[in-house]
């Protein structure tokens, strides 16, 4: 499957999703975060957002047969989030992406990627930009 | 000298120092990820798959040390301060078993924000993230 370098500016919606304390206890736990007092966590971790922000929409970019990206020679480059505010448990995030930008140079794709996250006043209230690199066959 | 304690007020000191952090990346704790965001690529949690793509081992999800790095200036920060913004660029995977050490400094204060740059080393002293940078806002 090559690479379609013309998916520039295609864009992917998430299906709105609540920010869980239960996942977020997982996800504390994996990253090995421990709350500020004993009142537990009140509020959830930044990079947690990311779960929200990324996963909904990052697989269908990429199994998707029109990019056409090859996975298995692909590398997670780089990492932005940035948030408007804090965002809170329980409160639900609806994640659209956007194909960015797209560069191919030196037998590899730097595909950048991102996301914003909405909460339900429909205010944007984080954003992501990732940058995947994909090396190209031959 | 770093500061174990949490930040009792915003802005932090310039050139403070958060406590450094050393967490050992098993694959348990891959697991654990992998779980918690969804993301079950086969790269981090099946060896032969992880073997046959040239590694030696499963990785980390990169925002696996991403999140393990941000989460102990979250921590330091406590109630004082919110995490705004978070950037770095991923320099090396992180084999399951490894450990990371994660080491930061305070390097801008503003009234209502600051940025604290990141390390985060190997055991055998390789970047698994590269400018690694929080801004933290006041709460």
């Amino acid at each position: 499957m090559a690479f379609n370098i013309d998916c520039m500016g295609k864009s992917y919606c998430g299906a709105p999703e609540v920010l869980d304390r239960g996942r977020h206890l997982v996800y504390a736990e994996a990253v090995g975060a421990s709350p500020a007092s004993d009142e537990g966590f009140t509020r959830p971790l930044a990079c947690f957002a990311a779960v929200y922000l990324l996963w909904p929409v990052v697989p269908q970019l990429f199994e998707d047969p029109e990019v056409g990206l090859d996975v298995e020679h692909l590398l997670h480059g780089e990492q932005e989030f940035s948030f408007e505010r804090p965002l809170l448990f329980d409160e639900t995030i609806t994640p659209g992406g956007e194909i960015s930008q797209v560069d191919r140079r030196r037998g590899m794709v730097f595909l950048e990627f991102c996301c914003e996250g909405a909460d339900r006043t429909n205010q944007v209230v984080a954003r992501s930009r990732s940058l995947f690199v994909i090396r190209e066959a031959g | 000298m770093t500061d174990s304690h949490p930040l009792d007020r915003f802005p932090p000191e310039l050139g403070a120092r958060p406590a450094e952090r050393r967490r050992v990346i098993t694959q348990a704790v891959i697991s654990a990820y992998a779980e918690a965001s969804g993301d079950h690529n086969p790269i981090h949690l099946d060896l032969d798959y992880a073997r046959r793509s040239g590694l030696p081992a499963t990785i980390a999800h990169g925002l696996l040390t991403l999140g393990t790095a941000c989460a102990g200036i979250e921590s330091w920060a406590g109630n004082e301060g919110w995490v705004a913004r978070v950037f770095c660029r991923f320099s090396a995977p992180v084999p399951a078993g490894e450990g990371i050490t994660t080491t930061a400094l305070v390097s801008a204060v503003e009234e209502d924000s600051a940025i604290v740059d990141l390390t985060v080393l190997t055991s055998t002293g390789e970047r698994a993230l590269t400018k690694a940078k929080v801004e933290l806002r006041a709460s």
